[in-house]
Parts: C-alpha cells; sequence; structure tokens
C-alpha cells in the first residue's frame, strides 16, 4: 500500500458536489501529474489529499492513518503543499519567506536552529533562488517566484509533495526549470511528487503515473503511454488528438487536436 | 569546511531582521518617553522637564505642578499612549488575518459597535463603572464584527478584501447611525460627543488600572501569535500547508483584537486611522514579518498617539481640539494614498 490514498472521497463545495465516490493511492518515489478539464475536479482531490480541504465524507490517509486524525504539524512534517499561485506578501524577502518552511519543526517563539539554517540553505541553492535571498519576493518575476515557493515547500523537508498547476502564468523555458527541478527531486531524492497540470505534454513527459479525471471521478491512470491515448483524450477533454512519440525523450506528445463536435448531443443521449 | 561555516552564520542574519528590528524598537521606545516628556511638559501651565522627572519619582502633594502632573497630564498621557498601542496593534492584526492592506478597527466596524454600546450604556445604565463600560464595549465591537464577517461571507466566494471592507463600511455606516439615533432618543448627543471628542482628556488612574493590564495582556497575546500571523498571511492555504491550525489561530487573533479595540474605545471613543496608518509606517521600517511588526505597531501607535493628544490640547488652547480630528486630519490624506498605491499595484 502507498504512504498516501484516500478511500470513498465526496467532496462538496456548499450544495454542489464536485468529486464522488473517488478513490485514489499515489505511488511512493514516483512522480504522479494530475491532468483533466477545468472544473473537473482535479485541484480539488490535490486539496483534499493535502487536508487543506475537509472532504463531505472518506478518508485520507499518511502512513496508515486517517489525516483528520493526525496532529497537522505533524503531517506538516511528511508533505507539503505549494497552492496554486499564492500570493506573495509584500516586502519579505525570499530568506524570511523560505525560513518560514521550517514552521512544521518550530516550538514556541521559533528560533531557527543550526539545522534549521542548513536545510533553508539547502532549499535555497537547490531552487537556485540564494543570489536572490535578501531581495523582496515581489520584485522577483513570475519565475523566480515560483522557485522560492517551491523552496519554503523543500525546506519542510517532507517525502511528498503536492503542488497545484506549479507552472500557470511561466513562459516555456520558465516552466521546464520548474519541472526539471521536480524531475531532479524525484531522481536523486526519491520524493514523492503530485502535481495537477494543463500541459499534457509536459504532464506525460514528466510523469511516471498520470491520471486523468473528468466530472469528479478518475477516467484513467496508469504510464503515460497509458493515459495519453486517443480514446482517453476522446473521452476526458472531447478532442480529437494526433498522438506521436517524442523524438527526445520517447514519451507520448499531442501533436495536434480538434475539437469533437456535437459532444453535447451525445452525452444527452448517454 | 570552516570556511563555508562562518559564511553560513554570516548569512543567517538576513532571515529576519533583528538587527533593524531591535535598533527602530529601541528607538521607538525613547521616542515615546520623550514625547510622553513634552506632552507633559506642555499645556496650560508650563513645567520644566525636570520638574516632570522629580514629581514621578519624588511626587510631593504639597507643589501644584507635582499635583497637575500626577492626577491629570500624566495618566492622560498614559491613558493616550495605551489607546494609541491597543489601536494599532489590533490594526496590524487585521491587516494580516484579512491580508487587507486597508483593514483597520474603524473600517471594519469594530469601533462603530463598540461606540454603539457606549451609547446604549449612557442610555439604559447610566450609573455603570468603568469596568462594565470596557467589557460592554468589547461585546459591542464583537457584534460589530460578527456582523462585518456575517456579511462578507454570506454570498457566494466567500470572504474577499474588498468584501470584508464593503461589508465593514456598510456595517460602521448602521451601527453608527443606531448609537446617533439612541443619543438623540435620549437627549445623550452631547454626553457622548464629549466622551469621543475629549479623546484621553479626564483618564484616571482607576480606569488605567483596568485598561493597561487588559490591553498589555492583550499585546503580550498578539506577540506570541505574530509568527501564526505571519504564516496567516500567506493565505489560509498555504497556512494550512505548514501545518497550522487556521481556526484556533484566527479565533485567538479575533478575540485579542476585540479586546483590544473595545478596551481602546471604552476610553477615548472611536477614532479611526491610527490602526490602519501606523502598521503600514512600521512596515516601511521593519518589513512584513508580523514577529516585528506587533511590537513595533505597539510603540510607534502610543508614539503617534501621544503627540496627536499634545497637539491637540496646545493647538487651540485653551480650548481642546478633538483628537480624532487631529489623527483624521493625518489620516485621510495618508489612506488615499494607500489606496492609489494599492490601485496601482493591481493594475
Amino acid at each position: 500500500m502507498s504512504r498516501l490514498y484516500a478511500e470513498d472521497l465526496q467532496i462538496s463545495y456548499g450544495e454542489q458536489d464536485i468529486v464522488k465516490d473517488l478513490n485514489i493511492s499515489i505511488p511512493d518515489g514516483k512522480i504522479t501529474t494530475i491532468i483533466g478539464p477545468n472544473g473537473c475536479g482535479k485541484s480539488t482531490v490535490l486539496k483534499t489529499l493535502s487536508r487543506i480541504l475537509n472532504p463531505k465524507s472518506g478518508v485520507v490517509y499518511l502512513d496508515g492513518k486517517a489525516v483528520s486524525k493526525e496532529s497537522t504539524k505533524k503531517i506538516a512534517q511528511k508533505m507539503a503543499i505549494l497552492p496554486q499561485s499564492p500570493d506573495s506578501p509584500e516586502g519579505l524577502t525570499v530568506g524570511e519567506l523560505v525560513s518560514y518552511g521550517r514552521f512544521p519543526y518550530q516550538k514556541g517563539f521559533g528560533k531557527l536552529t543550526k539545522k534549521d539554517f542548513e536545510v533553508i540553505d539547502w532549499a535555497l541553492d537547490v531552487t537556485g533562488v540564494r543570489e536572490f535571498k535578501d531581495r523582496s519576493v515581489d520584485a522577483l518575476s513570475g519565475g523566480q517566484r515560483q522557485r522560492v515557493w517551491i523552496a519554503m515547500a523543500l525546506a519542510q523537508e517532507t517525502d511528498i509533495i503536492l503542488l497545484d498547476e506549479p507552472t500557470t502564468y511561466l513562459d516555456l523555458s520558465h516552466q521546464l526549470e520548474v519541472l526539471e527541478l521536480l524531475y531532479q527531486l524525484n531522481r536523486d531524492e526519491k520524493r514523492t511528487i503530485v502535481m495537477v497540470i494543463h500541459d499534457l505534454n509536459h504532464a506525460a513527459r514528466f510523469a511516471h503515473h498520470m491520471v486523468a479525471m473528468k466530472d469528479g471521478s478518475i477516467m484513467k491512470e496508469g504510464t503515460a503511454d497509458e493515459v495519453m491515448t486517443r480514446t482517453v483524450l476522446r473521452n476526458v477533454f472531447h478532442i480529437d488528438a494526433e498522438i506521436g512519440v517524442d523524438p527526445r525523450t520517447r514519451k507520448p506528445v499531442c501533436l495536434t487536436y480538434d475539437l469533437i463536435k456535437n459532444v453535447k448531443l451525445v452525452e444527452n443521449l448517454a | 569546511m570552516f570556511k563555508t561555516k562562518t559564511k553560513l552564520i554570516k548569512e543567517n542574519k538576513v532571515y529576519s531582521r533583528p538587527a533593524v528590528g531591535t535598533a527602530i524598537l529601541l528607538l521607538g521606545f525613547a521616542l515615546l518617553f520623550l514625547s510622553i516628556i513634552l506632552a507633559i511638559s506642555v499645556g496650560a501651565a508650563k513645567i520644566q522637564f525636570l520638574t516632570v522627572w522629580n514629581a514621578v519619582i519624588n511626587y510631593d502633594p504639597t507643589r501644584e505642578a507635582d499635583r497637575i502632573i500626577m492626577s491629570l497630564r500624566l495618566p492622560r498621557e498614559l491613558g493616550a499612549a495605551i489607546v494609541g498601542a491597543a489601536f494599532a496593534v489590533s490594526g496590524a492584526i487585521m491587516q494580516g488575518m484579512t491580508r487587507n492592506p486597508l483593514a483597520d478597527p474603524g473600517l471594519l466596524g469594530l469601533n462603530a459597535g463598540a461606540s454603539l454600546a457606549l451609547a446604549c450604556v449612557f442610555a439604559f445604565h447610566t450609573e455603570a463603572n468603568y469596568l462594565t463600560v470596557m467589557i460592554l464595549s468589547f461585546i459591542g465591537a464583537g457584534i460589530g464584527a460578527m456582523l462585518v464577517f456575517g456579511l462578507g461571507s454570506m454570498s457566494r466566494g466567500g470572504l474577499t478584501p474588498i468584501r470584508i471592507t464593503l461589508a465593514g463600511a456598510a456595517v460602521s455606516a448602521l451601527l453608527s447611525s443606531l448609537g446617533e439615533g439612541i443619543a438623540l432618543y435620549f437627549k445623550l448627543s452631547q454626553d457622548l460627543a464629549f466622551w469621543t471628542a475629549g479623546g484621553v482628556s479626564g483618564t484616571n488612574w482607576a480606569q488605567l488600572k483596568i485598561i493597561v493590564p487588559v490591553v498589555l495582556v492583550g499585546i503580550m497575546v498578539a506577540v506570541m501569535f505574530s509568527r501564526q500571523l505571519t504564516i496567516l498571511s500567506f493565505g489560509e492555504e498555504v497556512a494550512r500547508g505548514l501545518g497550522q491550525r487556521t481556526l484556533y489561530t484566527k479565533i485567538v487573533l479575533m478575540t485579542v483584537v476585540l479586546i483590544l479595540a473595545g478596551a481602546a474605545v471604552s476610553l477615548v471613543g472611536a477614532i479611526a486611522f491610527v490602526g490602519l496608518m501606523v502598521p503600514h509606517i512600521v512596515r516601511f521600517l521593519v518589513g512584513t514579518d508580523y514577529r516585528w511588526i506587533i511590537p513595533c505597531s505597539a510603540i510607534f501607535g502610543s508614539v503617534l498617539m501621544v503627540l496627536a493628544d499634545t497637539f491637540a490640547r496646545t493647538v487651540n488652547a485653551p480650548y481642546e481640539t478633538p483628537v480624532g480630528a487631529v489623527v483624521a486630519m493625518i489620516g485621510v490624506p495618508f489612506f488615499l494614498y494607500l489606496a492609489r498605491k494599492g490601485g496601482r499595484k493591481r493594475s
């Protein structure tokens, strides 16, 4: 059994049910990407897995224990979550923000120990933001800022890292930079990474395990080759996709696609 | 190895800003001390600096100057200082919690709620002692806050900064007019106006004995929770991800805000803008980490109120200018500046 999994999740915002009867298991030491159309509930699932959102029913388990029953600080030592484009507080320096990643380990007034400083420096180094340490976070570019937030999540020293659309609003090279960083963290340190991601080709390229969601349920999960198929994309996104093989990575890529007309009609018939 | 180690220690200093923060705090204390001495020595009867010092450490009731200092001016300035600290700290907490740079107990219905409670006390419970007045002020502030947060979170999409501000304006208007209505009906306008316009004049030791410990405890709790407040200011999701019990933290902080705002209003009435301005000035000096913003806000809030009160009582002597008006005179342009700055940043 994996360390992080959820059983029979029902999640709703107010009256509206977003996710119904969902079971998901996150493979340890792997990169999992979750794809799906807007409003399919993928961010909701990620938030529930990270106990930011409480499910209406169902249980999320981490290391065999329900996350709702365990101390939230203890969980924060095992699992970090980076929400979608968090607001950067004005005037806080990069070093200060990243140092708050040590919060789960601190007691009382939270004086930083030598160990804390070492971890913070490591997080700043590995994300390549050390040179901005004394700069204000809001003065950085979008890509730099995203790396700073990732550094804060890394400073939590968790085996599991969840990220909600970590590449949104970034340009092509910055997107790849962030994904490469996560890839290295997984390869070199065996960290479990789960991310919601919009770009299908990125999702396929970096995933060991891919989850395709639609209307609050999982339509298909498996390797990129199993999920990035014409049939799955047709069902999940209502697109007619041409799938090829990336000549460099040997992973499946969506070369081009068209919208499928009359989908509504088919759905109504069903 | 050795080299990297020293480098590490050197660089560690920037993670929070203890040097700047401590310097600003010490400077603030010195400023506060000087402004209180200045405030005591100016007025209808001019008193030498040295006499002030003497009166405090070696009180002699047979000297007129000593009597003026100990029974009139010192309690007044201490009152101003404690009220300024209370407003400023509650403003800082609200700005962090709501992540709204324009948050202020005055703009979020707290002050209006407390004033309404005050009007009710004057109308229905004329014999009330100061402790009762203060407790009723807390309750009033609490009702105001509950209305604002209730109204703000009722609509779809939840509690956004702009909703809180709008709800705050509406609730403040409602509660103030209710208060004024009661005052008019019971022919209390003058008493109430005297209370609010009078500011800290007439503060006595009996009041201070109640309000000082309350405010100090409130500020201490705020300082203890300041790190939590910084984390909360990153947003609810980040805070929960970091393992904060956000609901518990919010309840504690909100209670502190109610106590501080309620205590301050019970002494001087609703004075807007202190809670808005001071945290911004402090942020400019020490950054956005609430571990420094809270204590520095307390000190500089005190300084601002003491100076504003001194100005209010000397500018048109022997008449007292309402201290609220003096603060508003500085506050309104400051508010407009902030609103403009905030607007530009978003666009």
